[in-house]
């Protein structure tokens, strides 16, 4: 009897251990942290990782020049820039890709992916980018940063399509309230302001340049630069183009703010002198209707800048 | 001893000496003692002394008593009550350490301490047809002494010259009997089969319960059908025993070449061995006692994992008796089954010229080549058969296993060693090896704690060349990609050896690879795979003393899988020899070896505690039970990946630094449920069940993680109403059950799919900053849904089981219905696309499944010989409910393209008319190439205009059958024994449905590799090369290089009815005769021959094609048929 008392009371004591040890709390026993997320909330409040969803930011610009790639194999380097000793996309860190024939054919894929999903994403970063703790100097640059990215696949939407809806918070979805989300298409003219006011307001609060271990951000001549690219297709689409479709393509205001813009950003970037290379390839800039040498920004990578013959 | 006689008190020396010499004489004879048996003794006492329980009898009847003083214990510790009981109920209630011979009306007390005489007995055992039983086992009660019976069913055996031995006699599918032995020397022994096997106990859900009581949709099958089918693996073990389970085997690889297991077409079951949820396709079938498979709500007991059926795998446990060893060898030679052969080289060239002149071009080989290649003159083309030259014959494959198994009263142990060693049917080393180990342990202590430990594991070792294709999809086979795809694309008038010389592989052109060059491991290098297993687990099961009935059970088991990869791939080259200036021109197919290792570790913890109460109350038979489960899983892998600059070592420190990669990740599961189940049984006719599980899973956030999953189902026991009982006594067997239960599934949940936050490393999302500084993006994971949760499914079974004339005959039925809602989706298609986020999963989608299954089996004995036919036929079909998508535009598309609410297994596509006769037909019918129908040629299909329109396009796709999985299918099990002879032999077929053919062009991958040997039988002209000569018809199109897009439709021409019927195994053995083995010390000795997969009767249009098998056109690796040999030995 006394034996059997005394298994009884072990056997408890046994069970009551065992269920204590693993059932301390139930709800930290579910409480699995995945090993490749990072929460919302501990990455906006993270400068470090901050800088993360930066550079997702960059690494998701859709530039023709480097940022396509032939057929379906993503890998396949053969970007228009690969071509020639150009240039190649930053990600190509180490040897000129892996393709020994780089060649270009008529009839070629050329993919471009709808980029609303990288706008939102620019959304977002500036919606949270006010929050973080973060000095307001960085704050500030970092928003002009994305700002001038967001300006990237707009224009990149805007040679293409025309006008396009703009975007520039993050949508909410309201089942409610499905018909807000469906935005109509702005003007030409709208796509095209918006991206020269972007960049003015960006530009100032750029830095002139960064170090060298960060020198493929964007920075003020960069923008610059690019501004000017910019600035010359819509002075060329309002002064030669023709306005269809109620203004969804087509500019009606005159040229000249665009030439002018233009202008104004290549001379800044010029009496800079921060374009070594170029001294041999400029002419005289003239505000007139001719077609000039200019500074078309085919890449934002350095300040290494490429002039084209259009 | 029995001097002793002599100083007893009652009795006279004289009468001492008469009883004495009686006593010897009336020893021998074997009297029917009947006053023993009739006399009716009445006892109430109470600590009472052997002498009052004495003196009691022997007032009350004429029992007389003899026995030592000295000897008598005189403790009053005896408490009896006895109402008209026998003078055995008696003497076996109060004598401890006595035995008793009881002489007519004498008693004979002898101490138990005091020396034992023993007396042989003999006897025969028989059924109840008086058939001798061999190999019976005849024991001693509470002892380890027994025999068997021999070839006549007799058996000999010395027990103590005591009244009071009880011999227990038993055998394998009948009821054991417990024998008094009395003072008989001479016994006939019957027992009766347990044909129906009421009272077989088949495992369910976290406990067990008699078949008899079952109110659930549970079929079973035991180790004998299991071994019987002798596959290595066990899912292929299963194949056709359990009706609504069907298995299907996807590649004949060793090692691979396991089966895809689906009950009732839900998908893939839970897989549950010894309790705890664990993979069981590769444990040893000779480890195995039974194989349960629940399938509808018996199995919500599962929560989160049940809704697809459960399969419970239960190992042996050893039983009281002599200890046996078993051994048990098997030596196959395997064989593909189905598997297209491809052209040789004269085939290849004719064709090909025929291709090209079909489209008016010119011959690449021309007439004088193609001669010259089958002379073997031609300069560069040769006549290779690349399945000659790749696939070997016949490949062969050897299984060991020991068993020991024993046990006495309190240890039960089963321990078991197996080996299985397998060899592929490619011309390469592909080997396959599997050791496998188990051991359970069971004892009891203190008389209620019972102990349980069972350790097993295995380990698996596949060693390959590595296969030079890299490529080939996540679910595909690499290794059967590369090789079989290398197969398919070599152009058979290429040479395997540059010059013949064997030191240089062939270069061939295109998109070519030298398939033998890609299978040799010297030169493309190794893929070395190793997995291995352990489990371990330890309970404690205590019966409460005070409570009759509760138990309580506390189990842990840990689990560790690991997964090791080897792969070696070696810097290769082809060559081309320059017959100029002989030298042979190298090709590069890869610059640089590398060696990857990777490592995978599963780590599983589980836990199940219990309380079970069972007790039986009059009529009333009531069992409980609560349970609690937990689950933790944690997996890590770690990979590294590095360039070897000179042939050398494969090892990692022997590669270069400089590129080495190395990455890893790791994650963690955990689950946790609650179990109860009532079981009340009334009067043994009426049954019901209730049972829940309250489930929680990690995947979901706190506030949606548990789920409560209820189940009732109910039963009645027809058979034994009385009313049946006395009208309808044809029908020993016949029980009306249903169930209703419920179920959920997180399995296709992404874990944290409610946790917004950024996914790192992003994905193509690095950007070089600058100098030096490459950065990984965090890449935003999107929208999330915080409302996320399970899928929920319903089960509901209805069934009926009836068996006549004692179990000979016997069916089942089942109807039932499964309805799943919340299924997984995401709602883009409602986005608009500037919103630029895709919604996250929610639970959207519904669909449903229906079917029934019938079982109709027969056991007859005649004479010598036994038959055992039993059939199964399943029907099951799904349909989908409600489905996530944005509406058609206009009701052709709604039509065409909505599937919701519709089965989900119908296949689109032309309806196929026939064939093309001649170019007048063809330029008379309506447009089908877009060009006028000047691209068609005699031979290619004609489809059928549905909407009238003067063309076909895609408007004119309609439903043209079932696709994919059969909705029916159906299976034959056979044994047949006589004397020591047995045969069985299992089917399994399949109908209403139809197979796509996959052999729509001529050439592979549009003339780009080799082609296949059917098409020789093809419209073709007379003359090919004479535009205007006859067409001869043929079963496919004319040939054309690329293929040709027209004919590759899906449409009734290719979709080729599939029924089918499988002879899956086929076994004769013969059980050598007792009386040879015995003297070799051998209990059972068993030779036995076997074949599987040998014969398939199918549509022949389906030659060379496996309707099982996954459609293709020819890049998998085949399906084997197998003949084996082999042989069962215990000791």
């Amino acid at each position: 009897m006394n034996k059997i008392k005394y298994t009884i009371k072990r056997f408890f004591t046994i069970t009551a251990l065992i269920l204590s040890v693993s059932f301390a709390s139930c709800n930290d026993f579910f409480d699995i942290k995945p090993t490749d997320i990072i929460n919302e909330d501990d990455v906006w409040s993270d400068p470090k990782v901050i800088l993360n969803v930066l550079t997702d930011l960059y690494a998701k610009i859709q530039w023709e020049d480097f940022g396509y790639f032939e057929g379906f194999w993503v890998f396949s380097q053969m970007s228009p820039s690969c071509a020639s000793d150009e240039a190649f996309p930053s990600w190509q860190a180490g040897d000129f890709g892996g393709s020994n024939n780089a060649q270009a054919e008529y009839g070629d894929e050329w993919f471009y992916e709808w980029p609303y999903d990288q706008i939102r994403n620019c959304n977002v970063f500036l919606q949270r980018i006010e929050h973080a703790p973060l000095d307001e100097i960085d704050k500030k640059g970092y928003e002009a940063e994305v700002r001038v990215i967001r300006a990237f696949h707009y224009f990149h939407l805007v040679k293409r399509f025309g006008g396009v809806p703009l975007v520039t918070e993050p949508m909410e979805y309201d089942p409610s309230n499905l018909d807000s989300l469906q935005k109509p298409r702005e003007k030409e003219e709208t796509i095209w302001n918006f991206i020269r006011t972007e960049l003015d307001e960006s530009i100032p609060e750029l830095p002139e340049s960064r170090d060298s271990n960060m020198k493929n951000r964007v920075n003020k001549y960069i923008a610059l630069a690019f501004q000017s690219r910019a600035m010359l297709y819509a002075a060329s689409i309002a002064e030669y183009g023709k306005v269809e479709l109620d203004g969804l393509v087509g500019i009606e205001a005159p040229a000249n703010i665009y030439w002018k813009a233009a202008f104004d950003a290549s001379d800044a970037v010029i009496s800079s002198k921060n374009i070594p290379y170029l001294k041999n390839t400029m002419t005289n800039q003239k505000t007139t209707n001719s077609f000039s040498w200019n500074l078309i920004m085919g890449s934002i990578f350095g300040q290494k800048s490429l002039s084209y013959l259009l | 001893m029995f001097k002793n006689i002599l100083y007893s008190k009652n009795y006279s020396n004289k009468m001492k000496l008469t009883i004495l010499l009686l006593c010897a004489i009336f020893c021998q004879v074997s009297a029917f003692n009947s006053y023993a048996q009739n006399a009716e003794i009445n006892l109430d006492l109470k600590n009472a002394t052997l002498l009052d329980v004495i003196k009691s009898v022997e007032k009350q009847t004429e029992f007389v008593f003899l026995y030592s003083n000295e000897e008598i214990n005189t403790s009053r510790n005896i408490n009896i009550n006895v109402t008209r009981g026998s003078i055995y109920d008696v003497l076996d209630k109060v004598l401890e350490n006595y035995n008793y011979k009881i002489e007519n009306r004498q008693i004979l007390l002898l101490p138990k301490s005091a020396q034992q005489s023993t007396r042989k007995i003999t006897g025969t055992v028989t059924d109840e047809w008086n058939e001798p039983i061999i190999g019976a086992n005849v024991v001693i009660k509470g002892t380890l002494t027994g025999t068997v019976t021999d070839l006549d069913g007799r058996f000999m055996l010395d027990i103590p010259a005591t009244d009071s031995e009880v011999l227990v006699v038993s055998y394998i599918g009948y009821l054991p009997r417990e024998v008094r032995v009395g003072n008989e020397s001479i016994l006939r022994i019957s027992i009766h089969e347990d044909t129906q096997k009421l009272d077989e106990v088949v495992v369910v859900g976290y406990g067990t319960q008699k078949r008899v009581n079952l109110t659930g949709s549970v079929a079973s099958v035991t180790s004998d059908k299991i071994i019987k089918a002798n596959r290595p693996d066990m899912s292929s073990a299963l194949a056709g025993s359990l009706p609504g389970v069907r298995t299907v085997q996807k590649s004949g690889r060793p090692g691979e070449d396991g089966s895809d297991i689906d009950i009732r077409g839900f998908g893939s079951p839970l897989t549950i061995v010894d309790g705890i949820e664990r993979p069981f396709s590769q444990i040893d079938p000779n480890e195995v006692e039974s194989v349960t498979v629940l399938k509808d709500a018996s199995a919500s007991v599962y929560g989160f994992k049940g809704l697809n059926g459960v399969i419970l795998v239960t190992t042996k446990r050893g039983s009281e008796g002599k200890a046996q060893i078993s051994y048990n060898y098997n030596y196959g030679i395997q064989m593909i089954s189905d598997y297209p052969k491809f052209m040789n080289g004269v085939q290849y060239a004719t064709y090909m010229d025929e291709a090209f002149m079909n489209v008016g071009q010119v011959p690449r080989y021309g007439k004088e080549r193609i001669a010259a290649i089958a002379a073997g003159t031609d300069p560069d083309y040769v006549n290779t058969d690349w399945n000659k030259a790749l696939l070997k014959n016949t490949s062969p494959s050897q299984q060991h296993n020991l068993n020991i198994s024993g046990g006495n009263q309190t240890t039960k142990y089963f321990m078991s060693v197996g080996y299985l060693d397998q060899d592929g049917i490619v011309k390469t080393d592909d080997n396959y090896k599997r050791y496998n180990f188990r051991s359970n342990i069971s004892t009891v202590l203190f008389d209620n704690l019972t102990v349980d430990m069972q350790v097993g594991g295995r380990s698996e070792r596949r060693d390959a060349p590595n296969s030079f294709s890299g490529e080939g999809e996540d679910d595909w086979d690499k290794f059967a990609y590369g090789v079989f795809k290398g197969l398919a694309m070599a152009i058979p008038t290429y040479k395997v050896y540059a010059n013949n010389n064997h030191n240089y592989y062939q270069f061939m052109n295109g998109s070519s690879i030298n398939p033998v060059a890609g299978v040799d491991r010297d030169i493309v290098g190794t893929n070395y795979n190793q997995y291995d297993e352990f489990n371990g687990q330890f309970s404690l099961n205590y019966d409460f003393p005070f409570i009759k009935g509760l138990s309580a059970k506390a189990m842990i088991a840990y689990d560790r899988q690991w997964r090791s990869v080897k792969d070696y791939a070696k810097a290769w080259s082809l060559y081309d020899y320059n017959s100029v200036d002989e030298s042979y021109t190298e090709n590069v197919q890869r610059a640089i070896t590398t060696l990857e290792e990777k490592k995978e570790e599963n780590s599983i913890f589980n836990q199940q505690y219990s309380l079970t109460y069972k007790n039986i109350f009059g009529k009333h038979d009531i069992s409980a039970m609560v349970l609690l489960e937990s689950r933790q899983f944690e997996h890590s892998e770690m990979y590294a990946k590095g360039e070897i600059d000179v042939t050398g070592l494969p090892e990692l420190d022997a590669t270069n630094s400089a590129n080495l990669k190395a990455g890893g990740k790791s994650y963690k599961e955990a689950y946790m449920g609650i179990v109860g189940r009532l079981n009340y049984i009334y009067d043994n006719k009426y049954l019901i069940e209730f049972s829940f599980r309250e489930d929680g899973s990690y995947k979901f956030r706190k506030g949606n993680r548990w789920g409560f999953f209820p189940a009732i189902s109910g039963g009645w026991r027809i058979s034994e109403e009385n009313f049946f009982k006395e009208n309808i006594s044809l029908f020993d067997n016949v029980k009306i059950r249903a169930s209703y239960g419920k179920v959920g599934n997180d399995a296709d949940a992404n874990a944290a799919n409610f946790l917004a936050g950024y996914r790192y490393p992003g994905e193509f999302s690095d950007f070089v900053m600058g100098e030096n500084n490459v950065l990984i993006g965090a890449q935003d994971k999107g929208l999330t849904n915080p409302f996320l949760t399970w899928y929920k499914v319903a089960m509901t079974n209805v069934g009926v089981d009836a068996s006549v004339w004692g179990g000979k005959l016997y069916m089942e039925f089942d109807w039932f219905y499964r309805k799943r809602s919340g299924i997984l989706a995401e709602r883009d298609v409602s986005l608009p696309s500037i919103f630029g986020a895709t919604f996250p999963q929610e639970n959207l989608n519904g669909d449903d499944n229906r079917g029934i299954e019938l079982v109709l089996g027969t056991k007859q004995r005649f004479g010598d010989w036994l038959f055992d036919a039993k059939g199964t036929f399943s029907y099951s079909r799904a349909r989908n409910l409600r489905r996530e998508r944005s509406e058609s535009g206009n009701d052709y598309k709604n039509w065409r393209d909505n599937d919701s609410y519709r089965w989900t297994n119908r296949d689109w596509g032309y309806t196929a008319i026939g064939q093309f006769q001649s170019y007048e037909e063809i330029f008379n019918s309506p447009i089908q190439d877009g060009q006028g129908n000047i691209t068609l040629m005699p031979g290619d299909i004609k489809y059928k205009d549905i909407n009238g329109d003067g063309k076909i396009d895609d408007l004119d796709e309609t439903q043209i059958g079932r696709s994919g999985t059969p909705d029916i299918f159906f299976g034959l099990n056979i044994t047949v024994a006589y004397k020591g002879f047995d045969f069985t032999m299992f089917l399994q077929g399949a109908t209403n449905y139809t197979y796509p053919f996959g052999y729509k062009q001529p050439f592979v991958q549009g003339g780009l590799g080799g082609g296949y040997e059917m098409y020789s039988d093809r419209w073709h002209r007379v003359d090919p090369e004479d535009l205007s000569s006859e067409w001869i018809p043929g079963r496919f199109p004319a040939l054309r290089r690329e293929g040709y897009g027209g004919n590759e439709r899906t449409s009734t021409f290719w979709n080729i009815n599939a029924t089918y019927l499988r002879l899956k195994t086929i076994d004769l053995g013969y059980t050598l005769p007792k009386n040879i083995t015995g003297k070799a010390g051998i209990q059972r000795a068993r030779v036995y021959v076997n074949a599987y997969n040998l014969l398939t009767f199918k549509n022949s249009a389906l030659k060379g094609v496996d309707p099982e098998g996954e459609s293709g056109y020819g890049i998998f690796y085949p399906q084997m048929k197998s003949f084996n040999l082999g042989v069962n030995v215990t000791f």
